[in-house]
């Protein structure tokens, strides 16, 4: 029952949680009453009824969180046109020729580039250091993004992108979740590669696992960057 | 009964449609409630008798919030854990306004059936 009852908001059980623990005792809830109950703690937790339960404040969403977005696509494509690209022979063996997908890597990288402008935009004029991030995340971005193959620099894109989130997120601008999933996905690239420069984990260069989750995390930003943009933040209290 | 100050003059008007899902259930609330106050499961085992259908623990405390934030009706002081609650006089108008509609509606219907009630 307490489980059932642990579902509403805890302003909720402060006002009906006895008298509602008193009625599931008098008529213990069947299975759609209990389903009933899980609709109406959802329900409770969306539209609270409460007075002054609406605790959600009004958040302006930034529909400059669509051009990331649509970076993702980019990205995306890129991926996929590099992964795909006529195998190419020299000196040295054989490579894919990943020429096509150039384009659209650095179409992605413009297109994110906004978003976290954005970003930076909404940071108080004291967040120095995120800014510093910010903007060294998108000069990063934007000079990695025709030479995909330099990696080092991609660590700094990513290391700029989550300097730029821990203060957007001290700013209240960056949400927790979006930031520890920033942080987990650029860390596992991250570390692949630095453990593919040092013997006995260079096996990780030559098996092409290291590219394949190199490429797949390092597009974490984009969606992260949409959805805080679109999610948007609190609308600020009128003075 | 003493008229609530949560919902201006005149909130009788409106429609319980405002309230969605829970405006079926509001009006059962308010129609249990019109002969006295209850508490939640006083009002579950009347509506219950009274349309046939049950009504779910959920729902009732989800209309239950709904009107009480309308002033439609109050809560009372608790007796143990149960706490009875009763109409208000702007749930009383409000209630009667939609039985008057119903009504209404009822016979209009029941007019084009050619079963006019006498």
């Amino acid at each position: 029952m307490s489980v059932l009852l642990s579902l509403y908001p805890k302003r909720w059980r402060e006002r009906y949680g006895d008298e509602f623990a008193e009625l599931l005792a008098e008529r213990p809830p069947s299975l759609r009453d209990r389903l009933d109950i899980v609709a109406g703690a959802l329900d409770a937790r969306i539209h609270p009824q409460l007075a002054g339960s609406a605790a959600r404040p009004e958040r302006v969403s930034d529909r400059f969180g669509f051009a990331p977005l649509l970076g993702l696509v980019a990205f995306a494509s890129a991926v996929v046109l590099a992964a795909t690209g006529p195998v190419m022979y020299d000196d040295y063996g054989s490579y894919r020729d990943g020429g096509a997908a150039l384009p659209f890597i650095i179409l992605a990288f413009v297109l994110l580039s906004l978003g976290l402008y954005r970003v930076i935009e909404g940071l108080p004029r004291d967040a120095v250091a995120a800014r510093a991030a910010g903007w060294t995340a998108i000069v990063a971005g934007l000079v990695w993004s025709p030479m995909p193959w330099m990696l080092p620099i991609a660590v700094v894109f990513m290391l700029g992108t989550v300097g730029l989130a821990i203060g957007a997120r001290r700013a209240g601008t960056w949400p927790t979740w979006a930031l520890v999933l920033l942080v987990v996905a650029l860390a596992a690239p991250t570390a692949l590669f630095g453990a593919s420069l040092f013997l006995p984990w260079y096996w990780l260069r030559t098996s092409g696992i290291e590219p394949v989750v190199f490429f797949a995390c390092i597009g974490a930003p984009w969606p992260l960057v949409a959805g805080v943009l679109l999610r948007g933040t609190p609308r600020p209290m009128p003075a | 009964m003493s008229r609530s100050t949560a919902e201006p003059a005149g909130a009788s008007d409106q429609p319980l449609g405002e309230l969605g899902r829970f405006a079926e259930p509001a009006l059962y609330i308010l129609v249990s409630l019109s002969d006295g106050p209850k508490h939640g499961y006083a009002i579950m085992t009347d509506v219950e008798a009274t349309t046939g259908s049950p009504m779910r623990p959920g729902t009732l405390y989800g209309a239950l919030a709904r009107l009480e934030r309308r002033g439609l009706i109050e809560a009372l002081e608790p007796e143990d854990r149960r706490r009875p609650y009763r109409l208000t006089a702007l749930g009383a108008t409000t209630l009667q306004v939609q039985l008057d509609h119903l009504r209404a509606f009822a016979q209009a219907g029941l007019a084009r059936l050619g079963r006019e009630p006498s």
